[in-house]
């Protein structure tokens, strides 16, 4: 068992087979610093608590492609994303710090998929933007490449 | 606080957060801090918190070390929630996430939410890396020109805005260059422009390579193919050579069609037993106008740089349109499009030698000549893509409408000729078409026996009399000059 302290001072028991998922504590295991608690001063217990959640499920990633449950691990990814932005980027930027490949992988490519299809005023309304950019730059933007803002496909709403 | 322009965006912006934040913490006099805030609109968001007094906290959370702006604001002042990642979260972490979007349409549309994205997508050359991820060839596009575009005016003196204007163009190009290749998945156009060489031909000019762009089984009463010279080996391979339409194209499909020996006992079909293409460009000028003054029957294989090589497709020995669909829609920059048929299946029995003969070529695809142009520079082989703004929105109109143009053509030689030309103007095309006519009362003629004269030696000869090189009928002002003055 490994202990991780959350920068709000919780403390977290993980499985050392499921936290080695993170290059950074597990370099730290192999280095013999993480004798005690591993203070995470960059994460919330809020995000600690989702990204324990995600490495305890994916703890056995090899087996469960032989036991067919690949299925139950793509369905749990796809729940697991299923957040709001701030708390996506809140994963995003542990994973990043933690080092786990995979999570960072899922969450990113989330956070691209939501962008995909959308309108410019959609994304500006769904990331809470500011155009900041005058009449006359959009216009010039939009002149360049037209085929970019017109088209059926594209998405207008804001989920 | 001495940062040059350059120095304050790279820091602030397109570091990463952390080291940017070194820089800052450094600042230690307050009006200092009030200075910086005047920079820049993201500056002045960290002097605003510095200004709330947040400062401390952060001066003690970057203590640690590790901690990222983001945080560091969000703790420090409880601000409102921060979801702009492109501003809140590291640049590498925000690129992860942008380089996933991957169609050319959605990075343009990122390019255009705000000033910050804007400056994000076109600094980070979001759509090059899309479209040389996509096309590897494209990595030795060297630089971008535009002829109808006039040189930018320089506003401010100073590298830094003339080297953002570039940018902003390269942005454009690709983006617009990706939207072309990727809509032309479903066009179904004839790419092949002319014949070129074979590696070799039995009875040149009565089974030249020309035949193959016939899309009859007979011309004027006489079978109409190509066919190698016989060889005891049957793992003897041969090439043909064909110019496409444009030096850019893309290939979805080669059809092919092996010859039936109609007239020999047992009705063989000398088809190969594979086939391979190939895609690329001359090594040099020379070399293509050497080209165009060499016979058909020679091999040429020395004078090309292949940028793509097919997988290998087996050919059957069935008197069919054999159609190879090639995994991905391969981009061809140079123009040239070489089929390799590896190995013989049939013997003749006349003088028990191997034979390759083949009735049909078609390639499938679309040029995309009017628009984009490429320049080969030498020795580097690196690539100058020309990039023509004003057809390019005419070419997205007509995506709907070209998309399934010559799915079915009609067999009449007039007809495949003026569809080498299908995406030029109804000008060109009457031109052409009255060529064509021309050319078909020509062979008419003649009465009866082989026409001598194939359509694209007239072409060749032309180009010589007139004095026209390959690049120049491409050029459409300068082939109308050109034609014009002939009359």
């Amino acid at each position: 068992m490994v202990k991780l302290k959350s920068n709000d001072d919780k403390e977290f028991e993980v499985e050392e087979a499921a936290v080695i998922q993170s290059e950074m504590i597990k370099n730290m295991i192999e280095d013999g610093c993480a004798t005690s608690v591993i203070p995470l001063p960059n994460i919330d217990s809020k995000t600690l608590i989702k990204v324990i959640e995600y490495l305890n499920k994916h703890i056995n990633m090899g087996k469960a492609a032989e036991t067919g449950e690949e299925d139950d691990l793509k369905e749990f990814d796809e729940q697991f994303v299923n957040m709001g932005w701030e708390e996506l980027f809140d994963v995003i930027m542990a994973a990043n710090y933690l080092n786990i490949h995979e999570l960072m992988e899922l969450c990113c490519q989330s956070a691209a998929d939501r962008l995909k299809n959308k309108s410019v005023r959609a994304v500006r309304e769904m990331l809470k933007i500011t155009n900041d950019l005058t009449e006359e730059e959009e216009q010039e933007i939009i002149n360049d490449a037209p085929w970019a803002f017109e088209g059926p496909e594209i998405d207008d709403t804001v989920n | 606080m001495q940062f040059g322009v350059e120095t304050c965006v790279a820091s602030v912006l397109w570091l990463d957060s952390d080291v940017s934040l070194n820089i800052l913490m450094h600042l230690n006099d307050p009006a200092d801090v009030v200075c910086a805030g005047a920079v820049s609109r993201l500056w002045r968001q960290f002097a605003d918190v510095a200004c709330d007094g947040a400062v401390s906290h952060l001066w003690l959370r970057f203590g640690f070390g590790t901690l990222n702006l983001s945080r560091g604001l969000r703790v420090g002042c409880a601000m409102e929630t921060h979801i702009d990642f492109v501003q809140w979260l590291k640049t590498d972490v925000s690129l992860d996430i942008m380089s996933r979007l991957n169609d050319p349409a959605d990075v343009v549309r990122a390019g255009a939410v705000s000033r910050l994205w804007r400056q994000f997508v076109v600094t980070n050359r979001l759509s090059k890396q899309l479209c040389v991820g996509r096309f590897q060839q494209l990595s030795r596009i060297l630089r971008i020109t535009e002829p109808d575009l006039n040189a930018p005016e320089p506003k401010d003196v100073g590298s830094s805005n003339s080297n953002w204007e570039y940018l902003k163009r390269e942005h454009e190009v690709y983006a617009s260059l990706l939207q072309a290749i990727e809509s032309s998945k479903s066009c179904r156009n004839d790419c092949i422009g002319y014949a070129v060489s074979a590696s070799s031909t039995d009875k040149y000019p009565d089974e030249s390579i020309d035949n193959t762009l016939i899309p009859m089984d007979e011309y004027l009463n006489f079978p109409s193919y190509w066919s190698s010279k016989g060889h005891s080996d049957p793992n003897a391979p041969e090439t043909l050579l064909y110019k496409l339409k444009a030096h850019l194209c893309v290939i979805t499909e080669v059809c092919m069609q092996p010859f039936e020996a109609y007239f020999q006992p047992g009705k063989p079909i000398y088809s190969a037993k594979s086939v391979r293409f190939r895609v690329g460009h001359p090594k040099s000028l020379r070399d293509v106008r050497a080209l165009l003054k060499m016979p058909q029957q020679q091999p040429t294989d020395d004078k090309f740089i292949w940028t793509y090589t097919s997988e290998e497709f087996p050919m059957t020995q069935e008197k069919c349109f054999q159609r190879f669909k090639l995994p991905e829609p391969v981009l061809c920059i140079g123009g040239y499009l070489q089929i390799q048929l590896l190995g013989r299946v049939q013997r003749q029995e006349m003088d028990n030698l191997f034979y390759i003969r083949v009735s049909h070529v078609r390639v499938v695809g679309r040029p995309l000549g009017s628009t984009f142009e490429i320049e080969v520079l030498e020795p580097s082989q690196e690539f100058v893509l020309k990039y023509n703004r004003d057809v390019f929105g005419c070419m997205v109109h007509d995506f709907s409408i070209g998309g399934h143009q010559g799915s079915n053509m009609a067999y009449h030689p007039g007809i495949v000729f003026m569809g080498c030309w299908d995406d030029e103007d109804d000008d060109e095309m009457d031109e052409v078409g009255i060529l064509c006519e021309r050319l078909a009362l020509d062979g008419f003629r003649r009465g009866r026996g082989r026409p001598k004269k194939y359509w694209g030696e007239v072409i060749r000869r032309d180009m010589e009399q007139l004095q026209l090189t390959e690049d120049m009928t491409l050029d459409r002002k300068v082939w109308k000059m050109r034609i014009t003055a002939e009359d």
